[in-house]
């Protein structure tokens, strides 16, 4: 079984903007996504797991109250933090997609990566008021 | 003059504040008071145009926006005072009651400024009746030099975008106005200063603001307010918007005229 982590994909997030390039920064603000994504997958606990549309079916079981039910967390917080994911996809939908309409910077990709930080952060503290 | 300051003296004095509004600096108390009981030795609109400044630099917001909000008054006609009090909102990040205001001062007081900002406020909260009127109105206030011809095209890029944000999204225009309200709440609260505000279709429509003043970190907590406030209103549940804030992009489409 594979060893790789959210962080790790958020340490190569890092990398990418480090890269100092337009495409490092678009890479940085996708790889920050994805981060926050697999975050959130492998931390439910009853997380279906869905055979297509992984993105929006894992942001639409967070956002709806009576699919994360049996989440040993407070579905406010799921909400809050599967609309996170939302603004996220749409922001490396915008970075990975949109190359003529926008030049991405390293300002843009370094929102993603604090992001990423604050989103793990958040599932950090629900993680341990979970177990305590 | 035998009482009182001299005018030119008043005017030094509201450009001064002015200059430390948007610097965002204040003065000490003692001087504060000397100023305060020179100016108020005279009661002249320049003087009280001061006096208005110097509370807003001295954390006395709400009183130095009634003198202003004068300029709201049907008896009152005075465009310079309207576009002080303009200034104050905006450097204040009033952004709640810019909105309000901003169809009754480009009525008022009909200009390239005040149609833009009617424009740009009804983009912002998705009025699109508004939008074209205001746009229209300030188009037929520019010449050729001034980029009519750019800001015929804006018009038909800034619908088409705010169409696309209604097509994708299937939302009410009480949907978007109640997202608009929540995202310019946050904005006031964290006294953001705003660049590009962009709708789309994007993503199941998309609503993004381009924040000038404040780095990554402070944006990624912005955001998380965001969603907290977005997820507690019910008007917004089951909608498939999205919002978010972002440093600023630097965009090539969607923007062929800017107002100056």
């Amino acid at each position: 079984m594979s060893q790789i982590s959210s962080h790790n994909i958020l340490t190569t997030a890092k990398h990418c903007a480090a890269e100092g390039t337009e495409a490092g920064a678009r890479s940085a603000t996708s790889r920050a996504y994805y981060s926050m994504l697999h975050e959130a997958i492998s931390s439910l606990e009853h997380l279906p797991n869905f055979s297509h549309e992984h993105h929006k079916n894992t942001v639409g079981y967070m956002t709806n109250s009576a699919e994360c039910k049996n989440e040993p967390f407070p579905v406010r917080s799921l909400k809050a933090l599967g609309f996170v994911l939302k603004q996220w996809r749409d922001a490396r939908n915008e970075a990975d997609y949109d190359l003529a309409g926008v030049t991405w910077t390293k300002d843009n990709a370094q929102d993603g990566i604090e992001a990423a930080e604050e989103f793990f952060q958040r599932w950090s503290e629900l993680k341990t008021s979970k177990a305590s | 003059m035998a009482a009182g300051i001299p005018i030119e003296k008043a005017q030094q004095y509201v450009k001064d504040f002015r200059a430390l509004l948007d610097a965002n600096e204040t003065l000490d108390a003692f001087t504060e008071k000397k100023l305060r009981v020179e100016l108020s030795s005279a009661n002249t609109t320049t003087t009280n145009l001061a006096l208005s400044y110097l509370d807003v630099i001295t954390n006395k917001e709400e009183s130095g926006l009634k003198f202003l909000r004068l300029c709201l008054d049907p008896s009152v006609n005075d465009f310079g005072l309207a576009t002080h009090y303009h200034h104050v909102l905006l450097a204040t990040k009033r952004y709640s009651e810019m909105r309000r205001v901003a169809y009754v001062l480009a009525e008022k007081y009909p200009s390239k400024m005040f149609s833009y900002l009617a424009y740009s406020w009804a983009y912002r909260y998705g009025e699109r009746p508004e939008l074209e009127r205001f746009i229209d109105e300030h188009i037929k206030l520019l010449s050729d030099d001034e980029g009519r011809e750019d800001a015929m095209k804006h018009k038909d890029e800034l619908l088409s975008e705010m169409d696309a944000i209604y097509d994708s999204s299937k939302c009410s225009q009480v949907q978007l106005h109640a997202l608009a309200s929540i995202i310019w709440s946050v904005l006031s609260d964290f006294n953001a200063s705003t660049g590009y505000v962009q709708l789309s279709g994007r993503s199941g429509g998309a609503y993004v603001v381009d924040v000038k003043n404040l780095d990554s970190k402070t944006i990624a907590k912005m955001n998380f307010e965001l969603a907290d406030r977005i997820c507690d209103e019910s008007q917004l549940e089951g909608s498939s918007l999205v919002a978010r804030f972002s440093s600023p992009r630097q965009l090539h489409a969607g923007v062929s005229y800017v107002a100056n």
